[in-house]
């Protein structure tokens, strides 16, 4: 079964790791086929959000717009899911991502996901889970990026 | 309509009643002849001597005589029979109209009750009273003078024959009667006590009912649904034991009857008997009194039946007019406004959920903001405001003249959307009255019906829009103004959505059907657009299988002509199965069925029963579940050809509603399916062709299954590429605007009819439709209760862009909004404060509210709390 292989994808992911097999082929079977071509964009920056993707297969480049600038900041690659916070909350979407080259993901609709999640909690912990291992790298990340901002105005005072 | 039912029906069927009576009476002379006829045969024409006999002047032989009178007979029995035929059909008539002059009478009351109290009204318990309580009291209404009158005149000609011809067998024959008369109405009052509680029963089900159905979410989250439904069950067991206590009274009145009538004739023989044995008596004469005793019963028993009808209506009418008892006409809206320098004002007024009377006020072309932290204090200034109070005195208002209905418009948060188009909803605050009557032939027939039932004269029919008195210039303004502030308050795009999917009869508009197929051609040889129809369409090709389409579809290459139906529907249909049969797949499609069950079934597993996961993803009902097992398990132990018919077709039908591309499933395996399945295309397709309830996809033609979008492009939109194809789209509704087809599609949506409550659209939608509804009537004073309520840009773009809608009035118009935001509400021109305590006291505002700049058309109105 073509979903088969989309089940593959997901025990892959991090997000979904520890969960159920079977609960994970219910959530595979929920989830729906996109597909983007080159340069093609899948969600951007500002939208209003309610879904979720997985990336089967191909790249996806992440760009976030700040001050009028666009810089991409990051590329996701297969079993990666992006779009995760939309599920939980009623943010608008933080990033642009566009598709770089062909780019196959699974979609997941908030709705579905939320009643799955109602229906199997032990998953909503393990998305929890990843999402503060998530939070906590991003911590140290910006406490890594604010050290160094200080540090090179403390040095041109000094200097 | 609280009087007793008696004077009620005598007072509005007086003149039927008495026509209805004419003929009973009618009936009586012939009845008579019918008794004097047998005798005479007997006596005169069979055991007669002394002929020729005259008849009618005539004289006849003894066999002619016999002819001629059993002849004579039989005219009485048809002309007895035709009399009665006439009779009833006019009972009927009487009855019916009765009926609908006592339901509308009810709805109106209920339509009158004031605000307060209709909102706690159940909409359930009224229904069950207006339809199903009040039906049979109609039926019975027709005959409730008639009746007795006619079966007690009968009951007394036959008693009175009896008698004439010999008293003692009248005594005998009427023996029996006064025990019963005695004993039933004892029992029928135990049967009325015992309706009464079976109608309370029957109501506080309604109820229940009700009630699961409102509350549903609050239920399921309780995990109370065992208990609701517990509740029901006791009902219904409580009606059944009522029911069954009704069902045996009622059996034993008809007992006593049955036993009183067969004693009775054993009496007539005895006593009639003894007489003709003693010469005082002849047998003709006793024939004629054993036929007129038979006859005896029947009006007798026809009675007891209307005496017991009789009381169970009275009781019902009762148990029903109890709950109108005290209605009476609505409180008339007021009808003048305010004149003088305010647009809106309440001076002294009592206002619900405020402790003291209020005095406050909106200025003209002023905005005005209502603040105060208690949401439902603010909705009922707001309402008070707007004129929408329960009960007042008039002293409130000083006197104006512009028709208050136009003068202020309320919008709630959430607007209520009522049943029918667009164009329905927006228009509905111009439906005051009917101005114009309207010109089908029906009409005055109608007209006649509703002055004898008590109904309105208000035909929905007639012109209801008058356009100089809501402030247009003529019905043309009208239409304008509607596609005007659709396109300003940003509905345009929905509404264009909306015309896109939906479908109309090509028959009816052939014009746009032509047009959409040249767009469609347009597309498809275009070569940029062309190309992007292929990445982003699945279109309709004969040799290609679609799998953004579903199996039914496939393989027959068509659709049932009635957009209601699809091929599910059609599975149990002999025609199609014996196609199926003829293209040699019907097998094949049963295993696809229970392919799909059982990966189903295997991923649903785990699921509980209650949850929302199954009717959402899955292709059969939870509570088929079992049901499905067991074919399932029959079909693979066994073979598919050894299921039944009926597990057959429920395999098919889910089979057919199969859609690659959304399930996934790989039912098809591979191509290897989907081969045989285009293979029997051919022949089924042929089939669709020959069986009128179908149409095939024609390239070249219009399909009227199709929405309009799924004409212009030949296919469903590829599922996968969804997310992509607004560059696609965009070009399309170019093209669209180009070809001066935007107008045709968004005047389709507009007729488009919006389902209940609005449900297709959302919250947005909805709140949108309520303001540009309310800015139809031209008010004086837009009133918003829950929208635009806050400080933010978005809120205060909707009220500059209201306001210059609203400037446009001749003495410039008033803006009132609540809000619990204090800076919101000093920005406004004027301002209403509520404290805590339910006091009001009014201050001026900075009017910066007022500067603000409308929005650019697009973009606007997409915020509002």
């Amino acid at each position: 079964m073509k979903f088969e292989a989309e089940v593959n994808a997901l025990q892959r992911t991090p997000m979904f790791q520890g969960v159920d097999p079977s609960r994970l082929r219910l959530l595979a079977f929920m989830g729906e086929d996109r597909t983007f071509k080159d340069g093609e964009m899948v969600v951007r920056q500002g939208d209003s959000s309610d879904s979720a993707y997985l990336i089967l297969s191909g790249k996806a480049d992440v760009i976030v717009e700040f001050g009028g600038r666009a810089s991409t900041v990051a590329q996701l690659g297969e079993s990666e899911v992006f779009g995760e916070m939309a599920m939980l909350c009623e943010t608008p979407r933080t990033a642009t991502v566009q598709a770089k080259g062909e780019l196959r993901t699974l979609l997941f609709e908030r709705e579905g996901m939320l009643r799955l999640l109602r229906e199997f909690p032990e998953m909503a912990i393990e998305m929890s889970r990843s999402l503060a291992q998530r939070l906590e790298r991003t911590t140290v990340e910006l406490a890594r990026l604010r050290a160094q901002a200080a540090a090179p105005a403390a040095s041109t005072d000094g200097g | 309509m609280a009087e007793k039912m008696t004077r009620f029906v005598w007072r509005h069927s007086a003149r039927d009643q008495l026509v209805l009576l004419f003929f009973t009476v009618l009936t009586f002379p012939i009845i008579w002849i019918t008794l004097e006829l047998p005798k005479t045969i007997i006596n005169e024409a069979i055991s007669g001597t002394d002929f020729p006999k005259t008849f009618l002047g005539i004289p006849l032989e003894q066999t002619q005589y016999l002819i001629a009178l059993c002849f004579a007979y039989l005219l009485a029995i048809s002309v007895n029979n035709g009399v009665k035929y006439a009779q009833n059909v006019q009972r009927g008539i009487l009855g019916e109209r009765m009926l609908r002059r006592m339901r509308f009478d009810l709805y109106r009351r209920v339509m009158g009750r004031p605000l307060s109290r209709l909102k706690g009204t159940s909409p359930g318990e009224l229904v069950q009273m207006i339809s199903a309580e009040l039906a049979p009291i109609g039926d019975f209404v027709g005959a409730i003078i008639s009746t007795p009158v006619s079966q007690g005149g009968s009951f007394l000609v036959y008693l009175s024959f009896i008698i004439v011809q010999n008293p003692l067998i009248g005594a005998a024959a009427l023996a029996l009667y006064p025990v019963q008369a005695w004993l039933v109405p004892k029992l029928q009052a135990r049967v009325i006590a015992m309706i009464r509680i079976r109608l309370a029963n029957i109501r506080a089900m309604a109820r229940e009912i009700d009630e699961s159905i409102d509350g549903a979410t609050e239920i399921r989250a309780l995990r109370a649904r065992r208990w609701h439904m517990a509740i029901v069950s006791r009902q219904l067991y409580d009606n059944y034991v009522i029911r069954r206590r009704i069902f045996l009274l009622k059996n034993l009145i008809k007992f006593v009857n049955n036993v009183a009538n067969h004693l009775t004739p054993f009496f007539i023989f005895l006593i009639g008997g003894w007489f003709v044995i003693h010469g005082q008596l002849d047998v003709g004469a006793l024939t004629a009194v054993l036929i007129a005793y038979k006859d005896l019963a029947a009006p007798w028993k026809e009675l007891l039946r209307f005496y017991q009808d009789y009381s169970d209506m009275n009781a019902r009418y009762n148990s029903v007019m109890e709950n109108f008892s005290e209605d009476g006409e609505p409180a008339p809206l007021l009808d003048r406004a305010p004149v003088g320098p305010h647009a809106l004002a309440l001076t002294g007024a009592p206002v619900d959920g405020l402790a003291h009377p209020v005095d406050a006020h909106a200025p003209k072309a002023a905005t005005t903001a209502v603040l105060a932290e208690d949401a439902v204090a603010r909705s009922s200034l707001l309402q008070a405001l707007s004129g929408l109070v329960d009960g007042h005195s008039g002293d409130k208002w000083t006197a104006g003249t512009p028709i208050l209905y136009r003068t202020a418009a309320y919008v709630p948060a959430d607007p209520r959307i009522f049943a029918g188009s667009m164009r329905d909803n927006l228009v509905h605050g111009l439906l005051f009255r009917p101005v114009a009557p309207g010109d089908d032939p029906e009409h005055a027939l109608r007209r006649r019906e509703a002055e004898m039932t008590g109904a309105p004269v208000d035909d929905i029919a007639d012109q209801w829009i008058d356009p100089v008195e809501a402030g247009y210039a003529d019905v043309a303004a009208v239409e304008a103004r509607i596609h005007h502030l659709v396109h300003v308050l940003g509905l345009e795009d929905d509404l264009y959505a909306i015309g896109l999917l939906s479908r109309f009869d090509p028959e009816q508009a052939p014009e746009l059907a032509a047009r959409l197929v040249d767009l469609r051609r347009a597309i498809a040889g275009s070569d940029e657009l062309g190309e992007m129809r292929e990445d982003f369409i699945d279109h309709w090709q004969a040799e290609r299988y679609n799998t953004n389409a579903t199996v039914g579809e496939n393989l027959f290459f068509a659709l049932p002509l009635d957009p209601a139906l699809r091929w599910p529907d059609f599975a149990e249909d002999r025609a199609v199965l014996r196609a199926l049969d003829e293209a040699g797949i019907r097998g094949m499609m049963v295993e696809i069925g229970l392919d799909l069950c059982e990966t189903l079934l295997s991923l649903f597993e785990g699921v509980a029963a209650d949850s929302d996961l199954f009717k959402r993803y899955g292709l059969f009902p939870r509570s088929e579940t079992a049901n499905i097992e067991a074919i399932l398990r029959l079909g693979r132990q066994r073979g598919a050809e050894k299921l039944n018919r009926a597990a057959q077709s429920r395999m098919i039908a889910i089979a057919f509603s199969y859609c690659s591309a959304r399930y996934r499933l790989g039912v098809m395996r591979g191509t290897e399916r989907m081969d045989m399945l285009l293979a029997a295309r051919p022949k089924l397709r042929e089939f669709a062709a020959r069986d009128p309830r179908f149409a095939p996809f024609d390239p070249e033609a219009f399909h009227p299954a199709f929405t309009m979008a799924e004409n212009i492009f030949f296919g469903p939109v590829k599922l996968e590429r969804r997310d992509s194809w607004a560059p696609f789209r965009d070009r399309v509704d170019a093209l669209v605007n180009e070809l001066g087809l935007r107008e045709l599609i968004l005047r389709a949506g507009m007729a488009q009819p919006l389902g209940e409550a609005g449900t297709t659209l959302n919250a947005l939608q909805r709140r949108k439709m309520g303001l540009a509804r309310a800015l139809m009537k031209n008010p004086g004073a837009l009133v918003l209760d829950g929208i635009a309520a806050g400080e933010s840009e978005a809120d205060r773009a909707l009220r500059a862009l209201l306001r210059a809608q609203l400037a446009a009035q001749p003495e410039g118009g008033a803006l009132v909004f609540g809000t619990d935001r204090e800076a919101a509400a000093t920005a406004a021109d004027h301002v209403i404060r509520i404290d805590r305590e339910g006091r009001t006291s009014e201050e001026d505002g900075t009017g910066e509210d007022s500067r603000d700049e409308p929005p650019a058309v697009d973009g606007a109105c997409d915020g509002g709390r």
